[in-house]
């Protein structure tokens, strides 16, 4: 009776302890570089703590043409920090992998305008996101398609 | 629906800042007291005093002024070769002991509700200068959704040949909510201008200004 209440109690903790590893490895897919439609950046997507965060690593016009320096952070509200790098700049931000291909509690920021919106990101296969930036409600925001990028190993 | 959570929790945090909940419920008590015990007395002259200390204790409880204190935390960033061009990211977990942080200034019930970055500086361990380096981001980031990553300060460029370097703080980022955490991770972005095939150890020395009940 013993080894059968022993053998369930393991079975029972294994199933909750391999279901929290999978829900991990799940939310970890998010990882990698990712391409916005309009093909004018590159996101890289890493994990700092329990959350997801995605830094440019690539622009296509990395140049400001008045200042002729490389492009920073001067649409930022704090005017303490226009001097960011735009590359290396974490535009999403604080992300949770809720389950079902979803990672919510997040935010993306514009760089062009400096704000920042809520976020969700919807991976619709392992090579696809959908990237829904919003005010407010989700139902007023807007869908950006983004691809993954194969990165070649050094 | 999240703004006007957002809004109300606000408020609350606001209403916390600003007023001693205990000192206005020993209050409430006192006038309790007051009306059961005192107000039928004939004494006029006790009658007023007694209300004047209800009165005065209810006026400081809704005043409470916050005392400040700066903190510094000493630690060294690791980055794990091999490093790329760009940024790269070395982070430090910081558990928060406020017991240790505000030393004597600690009491039941203390809450920090303002960090702001005074200083931070950075230095090279491994070697005299930061050549090769191009800029640098300190950020708070925390596990609690609540908490959204903050940046604090950042150095762009790094002048050619520096030993160390200051970060310019950013002028609203306030990391007080950090401070009522367990722990939370401060993350440091090193851009670099080339490939590095070797690890790099920086030394950091970041004060903050807190401030408490």
């Amino acid at each position: 009776m013993k080894k059968i209440l022993f053998i369930a109690f393991a079975a029972f903790f294994g199933t909750i302890l391999s279901s929290f590893v999978n829900q991990d490895a799940a939310g970890d897919r998010l990882i990698g570089v990712w391409e916005p439609s309009n093909g004018r950046a590159r996101v890289k997507v890493e994990k700092i703590g329990a959350k997801y965060y995605g830094k440019i690593v690539w622009l296509k016009e990395p140049v400001d043409p008045v200042t002729k320096q490389a492009k920073t952070d001067k649409n930022n509200p704090d005017p303490n920090l226009q001097n960011v790098p735009l590359k290396g700049y974490r535009m999403l931000k604080d992300f949770v992998y809720s389950g079902k291909d979803e990672w919510n509690e997040g935010t993306i920021y514009d760089p062009l305008n400096g704000s920042t919106y809520s976020c969700t990101i919807k991976m619709t296969d392992k090579n696809t996101l959908e990237i829904r930036g919003y005010i407010g409600v989700s139902a007023l925001g807007r869908t950006d398609i983004w691809k993954r990028l194969e990165v070649k190993k050094k | 629906m999240r703004q006007k959570k957002s809004a109300c929790h606000l408020f609350n945090q606001q209403l916390k800042k600003t007023i001693d909940f205990k000192a206005l419920e020993n209050c409430v008590l006192l006038a309790l007291f007051i009306h059961k015990h005192l107000y039928n007395l004939p004494n006029m002259k006790l009658k007023f005093f007694s209300i004047a200390l209800a009165a005065i204790t209810m006026f400081s409880a809704c005043n409470r002024s916050d005392q400040a204190t700066e903190i510094t935390i000493s630690d060294t960033f690791a980055l794990e070769g091999p490093l790329y061009e760009g940024s790269n990211p070395a982070q430090l977990i910081y558990p928060v002991d406020i017991k240790n942080l505000l030393g004597d200034k600690y009491h039941e019930g203390v809450t920090i509700t303002d960090a702001t970055l005074a200083s931070a500086t950075i230095s090279a361990l491994d070697s005299n200068s930061l050549s090769g380096i191009t800029s640098m981001v300190l950020s708070v980031a925390s596990d609690n959704p609540e908490l959204k990553m903050l940046e604090l300060g950042v150095i762009n460029p790094i002048a050619e040949g520096s030993t160390n370097a200051a970060l310019n703080p950013s002028a609203e980022a306030n990391a007080g909510k950090y401070f009522q955490e367990k722990q939370y991770y401060i993350i440091l972005d090193v851009a670099l201008a080339e490939d590095l095939d070797d690890n790099l150890a920086l030394k950091a020395d970041i004060k903050f200004n807190l401030k408490h009940n």
